[in-house]
């Protein structure tokens, strides 16, 4: 059983889709600290799909969707375009953000930390992150 | 998110309720430059009513930790959730940060 939410690309999208997930993995009887780092872990996904592929324009759309299959989570990240290598990805180090007084860069680090398995595929016209969690 | 903030002379507080996330996170910046601009470079964050941060809001926090640092100031975290504590633990802050568990134990961090 798979549950899917499609989003507008707007800022204020966000806590909507942690409420999203957060009901679908307590639905799944997922523990609640798993949870609440799972939850981050897509927000942070979808923050940077909305924000830097997207610009915050509402007028286009990422779908969300979760699944369990046994003690496997998966939760998918549906967009357009071309996939920003978040599986390739080697974010700053911790000290260098600190030193540079950057905002950014932290993202990418919290979802690798989190998840087990981070994916991507490359369609013609979309893409796929799946993230997957051992529970 | 709602942001209120507490002058004590030697400190600031600032009390974030809601999530802190990128949607909020510009708020919270506005908030310590004001009190930066004001000449304040000890600020204790109460996040006893904070449900949740991201890396926008981390992100916040971290972009100001040198420059207090500089005017020998700093940040003074209290009342942090299990949940939001394991999210600086993630990222090892815990050992950049001074996070304590009551505001009683945060004055103590600033009038020592």
């Amino acid at each position: 059983m798979k549950a899917d939410y499609i989003a507008k690309c707007s800022k204020q999208s966000l806590p909507k889709i942690r409420d999203f997930v957060s009901g679908e993995l307590r639905a799944l009887k997922v523990q609640d600290g798993v949870l609440h780092q799972l939850v981050l872990a897509i927000d942070e996904a979808c923050a940077n799909s909305i924000i830097h592929h997207h610009s915050c324009d509402g007028t286009s759309s990422i779908r969300v969707s979760v699944s369990r299959q046994g003690d496997t989570l998966v939760i998918e990240l549906a967009d357009k375009g071309n996939a920003f290598p978040i599986d390739e990805y080697e974010p700053n180090n911790l000290q260098d953000i600190i030193r540079n007084r950057t905002k950014g860069g932290l993202g990418i680090f919290l979802i690798n930390k989190i998840m087990d398995k981070v994916e991507v595929e490359q369609g013609t016209a979309e893409f796929t992150y799946r993230f997957t969690k051992y529970l | 998110m709602d942001i209120k903030e507490i002058q004590h002379g030697k400190y600031s507080t600032l009390v974030p309720a809601g999530e802190l996330d990128a949607n909020s996170s510009m708020l919270m910046d506005d908030k310590i430059q004001s009190q930066i601009d004001a000449g304040q470079y000890n600020l204790h964050i109460d996040c006893s009513a904070m449900r949740y941060i991201s890396s926008a809001g981390l992100g916040v926090f971290i972009s100001f930790m040198e420059e207090l640092s500089a005017h020998d100031g700093k940040f003074v975290f209290s009342g942090m959730s299990e949940n939001i504590f394991k999210v600086f633990q993630l990222l090892g802050l815990e050992q950049l940060m001074v996070i304590v568990k009551t505001n009683e134990e945060a004055a103590e961090r600033f009038n020592a």
